[in-house]
């Protein structure tokens, strides 16, 4: 976890002394959650830091607006969600991005298994990326830090009937792009 | 793993698949930060916070404000006329015998440049009329006339000699003899002839 209480030891401004704990609170259990929710989406750790950084210094310097304060990581990992979507659908505008797949190194023993990972990787991306993007959103969250319905629900904001539908349809789309892949 | 499943209408074939492919994205969305990224939020939240602090929308609209409410009284003191106390026609000539009183009337003196000092005014002193021009305005009512110094010194001697000439009666009689001497062409008048007018039928071909 990232150590964030000495960098904010400086005289507070913007905010007042105890809003600024707060935010530094809530954000010490929320970084991480929102640099994964971008990259869910982008598959680029360099755009996934980017736009992490850019929802967390959004959500600083609307903090003041945010009533419930306990609703701080649903309210975050939306933030990060949609800046997320809006950036992948301009690259993907562009064309201009490469699509290339980060595989983590520690699951590739050899070449050979490297080359399998980052080709079902790519697959399931590709599978994932063809979803709706409320289904997308549903599937992501809850295999981001092994949220459960009720988890996801409450990052989404809807209620969990919802995400039990969403989710199965999600389900369903995936068998139905990654049949052909699965071994006889 | 995530805790989410709902595969019961799935086939067996489809429950696999999808188990190992959420498998596969439960480990690629394990991904952690890189080290770096705390320090980069770190200085983004800072830069927010020094640029966003000074800033804030009631001290934009204080400033704002202020520099309206400025402008405003600015133009109100550059409008504001400064009348001239009304003066009486007594009063007017009197301060017009102040201003001239070698004059003695109300016909304004023109002030003719002498001709020694030439029509060019040197380079740094023209340059000092120009600035100065701004600060010290020319009089209202007496208009700048300005005469040919040639000019005005060729009338003046022209008065100078008319006035200093003393008309000889000798010399008027030597020119009336000069003027009667002349040769003038004797003009011979003769009456006008005109011959007598005689009137023809009309025409045929002449129009009505």
């Amino acid at each position: 976890m990232n150590e964030w209480v000495g960098g904010y030891s400086g005289a507070l401004v913007s905010l007042d002394e105890v809003l600024e704990r707060e935010f530094e609170h809530r954000l010490r259990e929320s970084t991480t959650l929102a640099f994964r929710v971008a990259y869910g989406v982008l598959r680029q750790r360099q755009d996934a830091e980017d736009v992490a950084q850019e929802a967390i210094a959004k959500a600083y310097r609307k903090f003041r607006q945010l009533r419930d304060r306990d609703r701080f990581r649903a309210w975050l990992v939306r933030m990060t969600w949609r800046l997320a979507i809006d950036r992948w659908r301009a690259d993907r505008r562009r064309a201009v991005r490469e699509q290339s797949i980060e595989v983590p190194s520690a699951t590739s023993k050899t070449s050979e298994d490297a080359a399998v990972s980052r080709e079902r990787a790519e697959q399931l991306w590709r599978a994932i990326d063809a979803l709706p993007e409320k289904l997308r959103a549903a599937i992501v969250l809850s295999a981001i830090e092994g949220h459960d319905i009720r988890e996801v629900a409450r990052l989404l904001d809807v209620p969990e009937g919802t995400v039990k539908s969403r989710l199965f349809l999600a389900r369903k789309g995936l068998a139905e792009r990654l049949r052909c892949l699965a071994p006889e | 793993m995530s805790r989410t499943r709902m595969n019961d209408r799935l086939s067996e074939i489809d429950e696999r698949v999808v188990a190992a492919a959420e498998t596969d994205l439960d480990r690629l969305l394990s991904i952690e930060p890189s080290p770096e990224f705390a320090a980069k939020v770190r200085a983004r939240i800072g830069a927010g916070r020094r640029t966003s602090s000074p800033w804030t929308p009631w001290r934009v609209g204080l400033a704002a404000a202020s520099l309206v409410l400025a402008l405003v009284l600015g133009f109100a003191q550059r409008g504001r006329v400064v009348l001239p106390e009304p003066t009486t026609a007594a009063e007017n000539d009197r301060q017009r015998n102040e201003g001239h009183p070698k004059s003695g009337s109300s016909v304004p003196v023109v002030a003719v440049p002498s001709p020694a000092a030439g029509f060019r005014t040197p380079p740094d002193t023209r340059d000092k009329v120009v600035r100065s021009r701004t600060s010290v305005p020319a009089p209202v009512g007496e208009p700048d006339v300005v005469v040919d110094p040639a000019l005005a010194e060729a009338i003046r001697r022209l008065a100078v000699s008319a006035r200093n000439t003393v008309l000889d009666e000798t010399v008027q009689h030597v020119t009336a003899l000069r003027t009667e001497s002349l040769s003038l062409p004797i003009l011979v008048v003769e009456p006008l002839t005109v011959p007598e007018l005689v009137l023809s039928p009309a025409d045929p071909g002449a129009r009505q």
